[in-house]
């Protein structure tokens, strides 16, 4: 699990509108059963609240010589009392944890269905880790606070006001010298809650600190050692731990004296009820069934005031995450159909880009680039007719996946630019947008299923013989059948381990799976060789006559049949052509063409 | 890890809460600490002794003050009730300390030994251990340990102790009525393994829950843009609706036990109240009772039933706590490839600034087994004070050299000798500081930039001036007002790629080290920044020994020899000019890989 050191906790008294209304509105669909728990945990209390009483009576009728069999009727009602309270806990806790997990699953679920909406801009910006942390810790933090904490709240408060007023009922003097030190109680836990807290958030801040030096360290290894600094680093390494075993001990001691000291205050107001009502039994004011009852009373209010610090810190814990949480159910989400989205009147694969500028904008990316100064695109216009085929060379960084990723909307260009059969990317429904493009994206990202189950990823209902051929047109028939279980092989962690390939084939064929209008290959054949390339190509050729082709690729090999040829470079178009017609322009094309035979001729040479 | 095991299984498998075996190998780490615990021990006895003594003296109170009516003596009662409380609190303190005092130095001598060795490890070791698997043994999985200590082995006994203190103070003070107490024990130990067994298991399927939640999660946020390219937001959504709703129910049933079983405790001890009434009532109706012990009764059972509650979260404590000892020792049991030899032999004394002989002879090398290899009977000499260029294209080995001469990787064949030495036969400290290391992709940590360039090396600040002065990091420090104190973000990402190798070549400066190993940078930096690289790298070149991995121009027309490595061996030697003349493989990859920045330096310089 990771350590959670973003944002420090709000104090108490920040609970903002905004969160409130949260809280409310996710309780609304659990509050019968938040009342059905409160009535139940009113009908606990009274249960518990009884025993003393009967107590009382009992001690009353023990002195005063009644038979054994008034005796035993009033302990029989007293178990019966007690299983009666059990039940009715039981019942409150079981009901209102359930309303906490209720509200728990519907916040995982907002937050997921939220996340399926946002675009790649957002992942850009923000870390797997911390979106993981706040769909798994803070919604279980919110959970604590709706259930379990909640539920102490209300139990505090009914426990409090049911004892004290038993305790009035049994002598309000006594109550009033059994309470003089509870007060202090209070004081203490309002320093000392304080103080736990700022020291906890320290404690996680000097873990935070020792988990990213040990990051630090064994990524830098290699400098680590071949500077034979593993002395200083390990000593620099134990001053943070030293640190945190202070911290840690001063906590023991802030912990050492609050939990023992609050149990102390309680024994001393047994103390004050020992001696002050003793005393009063003996003077006859009080009876010794008043003077058990009262103990027990007083007994009865020990938990309650020990929670108190618990609950403390679990509000502030649950109210930070729902802040947190709202931050991004708040994200806007740029993907989402406008009230006027058409659908796709044809489904022929006519793009046309006219003008495109484009920019990312924003803080720099988290890999350390930075900000992009300007734009990655400038004035590019595209067109590609129906059943062509487009390649779109370049070195890196000169906009080439961007210009790909936008004709998918991932990006969302500027209005009145990117057209596929005459209409407006952006005014085109979501659905069939996606639905007529096959995009083989750079990185071919797999899911931990079935290769066949990736294969069928867009169509999941597709025949097992159409996956199968699939299989064969991107050459992956042999490989598979050589796995033990086939086309149903797992992948990943779990499963087999495909190579960079393998997976780039698979991530082919779920593209072709589809049946699209558009199929987008974004350099993702990079990782298979020259010959198995040529070989799909071909087989490509066949299986997707008609289908309009964008070929993004650094190989020669790849793009020289092409219809057409686009040179990208700094954003711009540099070249437009065939192979034969760039070749003759001797530009960058010519050179890229050049470099290649050099590669290929090296790689040649025996080794 | 002698197997691969499922990395996510690896971290939610729950066993035991107690193993010998674990606790045999955790012991060399809590003896130097065993007083601490002994010492906490020792208040234990103090501890329950004064929390035994509290109801007995509310039942000497009753019994020989309130209901005969006199008061007295009943201060010395209150006195001593005082004494008691009082007592119970510092000696819980005392408990208390000494058990997280014992704690807390145990995790630290732990985690200092687990950074030591991991520090000790070699490439191989680093190829196979994510980085996120390694920060979580010398954090979480030592959290765990520490909280063994804080609030499960010691808080297990002190519990323990107090039951049966409570057990035998009631038979000491009523054998009949502590005989009808005790009718509840066995209906409470078989509650206790009822409910124990059944948390445990919902316990163990929430663990693997969570997990596949967060697998979940996790895959589809890395891959969201497939998601929502192939359009499976929809049912992506209702898989994870089926995952979590899972989760809702098996928490909800273990809910459903904790809270019967948190009630059920309750209502026992309730119930045993009401036995005591009924019996004790009797009793005292006989005369064969007095009030005071009932009420004491009352007392020792609340207490008795008090530590009950939170016995399976301790229960928990202890099987994360196994589970993370476990994972600790797996790691610590790794034993490194490469290590210093027994008796080192020492390396010659420098001569003067000149120094160091560099020997490959017949070196075999691969990453895994025998099957691919990367360098194949790789043989050549550098004389010291010489500069070598190293030149192949992606996949020759080049790198590989780099590794192999700084021990990080053992060779599989043939031998590398330093001045002469095999270094296998001298001690891994001694070898590499006769090199200094600048690697490709600069590594930075965070701080300042004066850290950056002495590390925790004792430097003095006349040489780390001289180094960062030479290495013209001084260009961008002494603009900033901070000066070499100018704070360096994580990895340094405030700093332009080109800064970056102004301070890694300034800290092999400061190093000053006999044999200078440098991976050139492939990157290209603006044309100024360019022009102070190479005034820096050549002073660092000045009078030592290099071995640099080429890819600018001028550094491979400066080099006094040139090595052409294809396919893990070594094809063409000699300078730029000779090996032009060749026409062989230098003159393609010069083609490929040189000839663009000739024109671009044309280009630039009009």
């Amino acid at each position: 699990m990771t350590h959670d050191t973003q944002a420090r906790s709000p104090r108490l008294g920040h609970i903002s509108r905004t969160n409130l209304q949260a809280i409310v509105g996710y309780y609304r669909r659990y509050r019968l059963a938040v009342a059905g728990g409160l009535a139940a945990l009113i009908a606990t209390n009274a249960c518990v609240m009884a025993v003393p009483w009967l107590l009382k009576w009992a001690i009353e009728a023990i002195g005063s010589g009644a038979g054994w069999t008034s005796v035993g009727r009033l302990a029989a009602v007293i178990a019966a009392v007690a299983l009666l309270g059990g039940a009715f806990r039981t019942a409150s806790r079981v009901v209102i944890y359930w309303a906490g997990r209720g509200v728990e699953y519907d916040i995982r679920n907002d937050l997921f269905r939220h996340l399926l909406r946002l675009t790649p801009s957002f992942y850009d910006r923000t870390r797997v880790g911390d979106i993981l942390s706040r769909a798994i810790n803070d919604t279980s933090d919110i959970r604590m606070l709706i259930g379990p904490g909640i539920l102490q709240v209300m139990n505090t408060a009914i426990a409090y006001a049911a004892a004290i007023t038993m305790m009035v009922l049994l002598s309000p003097f006594l109550t009033l010298c059994a309470l003089a030190p509870y007060p202090l109680m209070v004081l203490f836990t309002k320093r000392y809650t304080r103080r736990l807290y700022d020291l906890s958030t320290r404690i996680q801040e000097t873990l935070a600190g020792i988990s990213t030096r040990v990051q630090e360290t064994v990524s830098g290894i290699t400098v680590v050692q071949a500077y034979v600094q593993e002395d200083s680093t390990q000593s620099a390494f134990e001053a943070e731990c030293d640190a945190y075993y202070r911290q840690s001990m001063e906590m023991v001691r802030v912990r050492g004296v609050i939990y023992p000291l609050l149990g102390t205050i309680a024994s001393i107001a047994t103390l004050i009820v020992l001696g002050v009502g003793g005393r009063e039994v003996i003077l006859g004011r009080l009876t010794l069934g008043d003077f058990v009852a009262f103990n027990a009373y007083l007994g009865l209010l020990l938990w309650p005031t020990i929670a108190m610090g618990w609950i403390l810190t679990v509000i502030q814990r649950g109210l930070a995450a729902l802040t947190r949480i709202q931050a991004i159910l708040a994200t806007p989400s740029e993907a989402t159909d406008g009230p006027d989205a058409v659908s796709l009147p044809t489904r022929a694969g006519r793009i046309e880009i006219r003008g495109l500028t484009f920019g990312y904008d924003g803080a720099p990316a988290d890999d350390g680039r930075p900000a992009a100064s300007g734009s990655v695109l400038n004035e590019v216009s595209i067109t590609v007719e129906p059943g062509t085929t487009c390649a779109i060379v370049g070195r890196t960084g000169s906009g080439k996946s961007t210009l790909v990723r936008m004709l998918a909307r991932l990006y969302r260009p500027p209005d009145g630019c990117v057209f596929i059969d005459g209409v407006d990317v952006n005014r085109l429904r979501l659905a069939d947008l996606r639905a007529c493009i096959g995009f083989v994206p750079q990185e071919s990202f797999l899911f931990s299923t079935t290769i066949a189950e990736n294969i069928a990823f867009g169509r999941p209902d597709t025949p097992p013989h159409e996956i199968e051929r699939w299989c064969e047109v991107v050459r992956l028939t042999e490989e598979v059948a050589a796995f033990p279980g086939g086309l149903e092989s797992v992948v990943g962690e779990r499963g087999i381990t495909l190579s960079g390939g393998q997976r780039q084939r698979v991530a082919l064929a779920r593209a072709l799976c589809v049946g699209p209008a558009i199929l987008i290959l974004d350099d993702s054949l990079s990782a298979v060789d020259t010959e198995t390339e040529e070989a799909i190509l071909g087989a490509l050729e066949e299986a997707t006559r008609g289908m309009t082709k964008i070929l993004i690729s650094h190989r020669v090999s790849t793009v020289r049949d092409a219809d057409q040829i686009v040179v990208l470079d700094d954003g711009r178009v540099a070249e437009r052509g065939t192979h034969t017609e760039l070749i003759r322009a001797g530009g960058l094309y010519a050179d890229l063409v050049e470099r290649q035979r050099l590669e290929e001729e090296l790689e040649a040479v025996e080794g | 890890m002698t197997k691969q095991t499922d990395p996510f299984r690896e971290e939610t498998i729950l066993g035991r809460a107690y193993d010998a075996r674990l606790m045999r190998r955790l012991w060399p780490f809590v003896r130097p600490h065993a007083r601490w615990l002994g010492f906490s021990l020792a208040f234990m006895p103090v501890a329950t002794l004064a929390g035994l003594a509290q109801p007995y003296l509310i039942k000497v109170a009753i019994d020989s003050h309130i209901v005969p009516g006199t008061f007295s003596g009943i201060g010395l009662v209150l006195g001593a009730y005082l004494a008691a409380i009082l007592v119970e609190f510092a000696a819980r303190f005392g408990e208390l300390y000494g058990t997280n005092l014992a704690g807390q130095r145990v995790v630290f001598d732990l985690r200092r030994t687990l950074f030591a060795h991991l520090q000790r490890q070699d490439g191989r070791f680093f190829d196979r251990n994510p980085v996120g698997r390694l920060v979580t043994r010398l954090t979480s999985d030592t959290e765990a340990v520490s909280d063994m200590f804080a609030s499960g082995v010691v808080a297990i006994v002190a519990d323990v102790a107090m039951l049966v203190g409570i057990v035998v103070v009631l038979w000491l003070i009523a054998p009949k009525l502590a005989l009808v107490t005790y009718t509840v024990l066995p209906p409470l130990a078989l509650i206790a393994v009822f409910f124990r067994a059944r948390l445990r298991d919902a316990f163990r399927a929430i663990r693997v829950l969570v997990a596949r939640l967060n697998t979940y999660l996790q895959e589809n946020i890395l891959g969201m843009t497939v998601v929502q390219l192939f359009g499976r937001e929809g049912r992506n959504f209702e898989a994870f609706r089926a995952i979590n709703d899972e989760h809702f129910r098996v928490n909800h049933r273990s809910n459903i036990y904790d809270a019967s079983f948190y009630a059920v405790v309750d209502t026992l001890s309730s119930i045993t109240l009401a036995l005591l009434v009924w019996f004790g009532g009797g009793q005292i109706l006989q005369g064969a009772l007095t009030f005071g012990v009932l009420v004491a009764f009352f007392e020792y059972v609340q207490r008795f039933f008090l530590p009950i509650r939170d016995l399976s979260a301790k229960f928990t404590i202890m099987q994360q706590a196994m589970a993370s000892l476990e994972r600790t020792f797996t790691l610590l049991d790794t034993t490194p490839a490469v290590a210093s030899p027994a008796a080192p032999a020492p390396l010659p004394a420098r001569s003067g600034a000149q120094g160091g002989a560099v020997a490959f002879e017949g070196v075999w090398f691969s990453y895994n087994g025998e099957a691919e290899w990367v360098l194949r009977d790789l043989s050549f000499r550098v004389a010291p004070g010489e500069t070598v260029a190293i030149v192949g294209a992606t996949g020759a080995g080049k790198t590989t050299i780099i590794k192999l001469l700084q021990r990080f990787y053992e060779v599989r064949r043939g031998r590398i000798l330093i001045d002469g030495l095999d270094v296998r036969s001298v001690s891994l400290e001694a070898l590499r500081r006769r090199i200094a290391l600048v690697l490709q992709d600069v590594f930075l940590f965070a701080g300042t930039v004066e850290h950056n360039v002495r590390l925790g090396e004792a430097i003095g600040p006349e040489a780390v001036a001289r180094a960062v002065e030479a290495a013209r990091v001084s260009s961008f420090v002494h603009a900033h007002p901070a000066g070499l104190q100018m704070p360096v973000a994580e990895r340094g990402r405030n700093l332009s790629s080109g800064q970056r190798q102004l301070i890694a070549f300034s800290r092999a400066l400061a190093f000053d080290r006999p044999i200078l190993v440098l991976d050139e940078a492939t990157s290209s930096v603006d044309p100024e920044t360019e022009g102070l690289i190479q005034e820096a790298l050549h002073v660092l070149l000045e009078g030592r020994t290099a071995i640099v991995i080429a890819h600018r121009l001028s550094t491979i027309q400066g080099a006094d020899r040139i090595l052409v490595l294809h396919k893990g061996q070594l094809r063409e030697e000699g300078t730029h000019q000779e090996l032009l003349a060749r026409k062989g493989l230098y003159h393609t990859l010069y083609k490929l890989q040189y000839r663009g920045q000739e024109a671009a330096a044309r280009k630039t310089r009009p």
